[in-house]
């Protein structure tokens, strides 16, 4: 069931801009704001700018899936390499460990979503910059997992058969540690989605990180503040995100 | 012990100093003119009528806000300026802005010139209460629940299975339900949707009924930030309670006769306790993000909205400012986790 809503939220979220949708996300509509559900052919209301809520919706969808999955896929590879040399060469002959270690205190000595804050505020909106600022403060976990499971893989004896059979050291990282350390970061790589889902979110709803004009679920909820009586603008994004973010943590099980 | 501790304090230090840095050089490396063209135009369009006029006090507010002069000790080599390596000395940005800070002065808002630290200590009044409240308010909660549902089996998948769904709200997603729930015209208006209540109506009123009127207030946003770290800390103790009912001593405490509430209390708790003191270094500056989201929404003037708002109108000084504090944070918490390991165990305390 977990795999089939996430299926159904991809799916929609690339075909949305090809969907038969009876409004465009952009299309302002000033004469019809705040409509309530089923009026006037807007299935799921409108907002305070009389944009569709539905189109808003998937359109939301594509945007939390395009930053949060290819921001997942490149802290998980870049936290699993980092960790892995890091935890495979300790020390000798670069203090490769403590660089690491040290960066991971560093970043993980501000809560994140302040740091975010505070970097996304400095830099231009855009999606590009965002990517890379997840990618700059979210490596540290699967960093982490990994280390610790090489420090305890590279202790292991086949590790010290390659070693005598005068295999070089790269090479005993890339093809017999490597493959036996990699699992945990991909055992939490469905977290790291929704936990990035839930900052973008946050982040839009602060009004920090994307330009206004780009379609999040945030925003919808940052609207819903404005007027608290538009019960559709919270009631449907907020039970997208949590279906989202319960299927995610199912499938990490 | 000293030794373990002065290591970790210097090293929380240097990642403090790392990251303001950071964020400060990063503020300011964008082009003086982004931020100009943000704050300064009315000011200056307003005082000068001539394009002459208008770039001598362009070049005024640059001098007042210290933009004048080089970034940082040395410059880059730019392909697009053709510059080479430079050595600027210790007339810059950077080493003035170091400087200010060593003396305890945070800069001026771009916003409304008032001192930061100014800005920061006033908004800490209110976000201080929400945070302890909600701190002591979640980890009583939390021992209590974890408590009980060791002693309660039937509920406990229940209650497990309850945590685990509410862990996957946001908690801005959480305080929104909440307003929309509890307070809303058209449902149940049992709490304030925002502010702090008139400070007229407080004028003549006791102590008591300030802080009744406070808690009012405060009730909402403390809930939302209460429910979003239960979660963490109750299973996280459960799961060390399941772990400490099966060893040799807490068998021994029950084969002494000794009912299941009282083994838990007087005997697995405690060494249950350990593991989850390491979250109490998370709890406290979890507390001060969500102390963001939460401000926002309820409109208090603390200083999570204040860092909000900085971020949303880039007023640079609040925001390192707002860092900075934030990190200072988590080093209390850190002093505090230690403290509580040594009073939760005594073998610590003697190899100390």
């Amino acid at each position: 069931m977990a795999i089939g809503w996430l299926c159904l939220l991809l799916v929609s979220a690339v075909a949305a801009p090809w969907l038969p949708l009876p409004f465009a996300p952009d299309q302002l509509n000033l004469s019809a704001t705040m409509q309530p559900p089923g009026t006037d052919g807007h299935w799921l209301g409108t907002d305070p700018y009389g944009r569709d809520v539905l189109a808003l919706l998937l359109f939301g969808a594509r945007t939390a899936l395009r930053l949060s999955l290819p921001a997942a896929i490149l802290t998980t590879i870049l936290g699993t390499l980092l960790g892995a040399t890091a935890g495979f060469y300790r020390n000798r002959p670069l203090p490769i460990d403590s660089l690491v270690t040290g960066l991971m205190a560093v970043i993980s000595s501000i809560p994140r979503l302040i740091l975010v804050l505070a970097l996304a505020a400095v830099q231009p909106p855009s999606i590009n910059t965002l990517l890379m600022l997840f990618l700059c403060t979210y490596w540290i976990g699967p960093a982490r997992l990994v280390r610790a499971e090489m420090l305890r893989t590279r202790e292991l004896p086949f590790i010290e058969a390659a070693r005598a059979a005068g295999i070089p050291a790269h090479r005993i990282l890339i093809r017999h540690a490597l493959p036996n350390t990699w699992q945990p970061a991909l055992a939490v790589f469905p977290l790291s989605v929704a936990s990035l889902i839930a900052l973008e979110t946050t982040l839009s709803f602060l009004g920090v990180g994307l330009p206004p004009e780009i379609a999040s679920w945030g925003r919808l909820l940052a609207a819903f503040s404005i007027d608290p009586s538009a019960w559709w603008l919270l009631l449907y994004p907020a039970a997208i995100l949590f279906i989202t973010s319960l299927a995610l943590r199912q499938l990490s099980k | 012990m000293v030794r373990y501790l002065l290591f970790r304090l210097l090293r929380l230090l240097f990642a403090l100093w790392l990251t303001a840095s950071g964020v400060f050089l990063l503020s300011r490396s964008l082009p003086a003119d982004i931020i100009l063209q943000r704050l300064s135009v009315d000011e200056i369009s307003a005082t000068a009528s001539s394009l002459q006029q208008q770039r001598i006090a362009e070049q005024r507010f640059r001098h007042r806000l210290g933009l004048d002069i080089p970034l940082f000790y040395f410059s880059l080599p730019t392909a697009a300026t053709h510059q080479q390596w430079q050595w600027h000395g210790r007339r810059n940005q950077y080493h003035r802005w170091v400087q200010q800070l060593l003396h305890g002065n945070l800069g001026r808002s771009y916003r409304d010139g008032q001192p930061v630290t100014t800005l920061l200590a006033a908004a800490l009044t209110y976000t201080l209460p929400l945070t302890t409240l909600a701190a002591t308010m979640s980890v009583l909660l939390a021992l209590w629940l974890a408590t009980r549902l060791a002693v309660h089996h039937q509920i406990r998948l229940l209650a497990l299975r309850l945590l685990y769904a509410l862990d996957a709200l946001p908690l801005f997603v959480l305080a929104l339900l909440l307003l929309l729930l509890f307070a809303n015209p058209d449902m149940l208006t049992w709490f304030p949707a925002y502010g702090l209540g008139e400070e007229a109506e407080l004028v003549n009123t006791s102590v008591l009924e300030r802080i009744g009127t406070l808690l009012y207030y405060l009730a909402l946003p403390s809930i939302s930030l209460i429910l979003v770290n239960l979660p963490h800390l109750v299973i996280q103790l459960d799961a060390a309670l399941q772990q400490e009912r099966r060893t040799a001593y807490a068998a021994t405490a029950r084969a002494k006769g000794a009912p299941e509430k009282q083994v838990i209390q007087h005997h697995t708790l405690r060494n249950a306790l350990l593991p989850s003191l390491a979250q109490l270094t998370d709890l406290l500056p979890a507390l001060v993000a969500g102390a963001v989201v939460v401000e926002v929404i309820f409109a208090l003037p603390g200083v999570g909205r204040l860092l909000a708002e900085a971020a949303a109108t880039h007023d640079y000084p609040v925001i390192v400012g707002g860092v900075l504090l934030t990190a200072l944070v988590r080093l209390l918490a850190q002093f505090l986790t230690d403290g509580l390991y040594l009073l939760a165990d005594p073998r610590i305390r003697l190899r100390a």
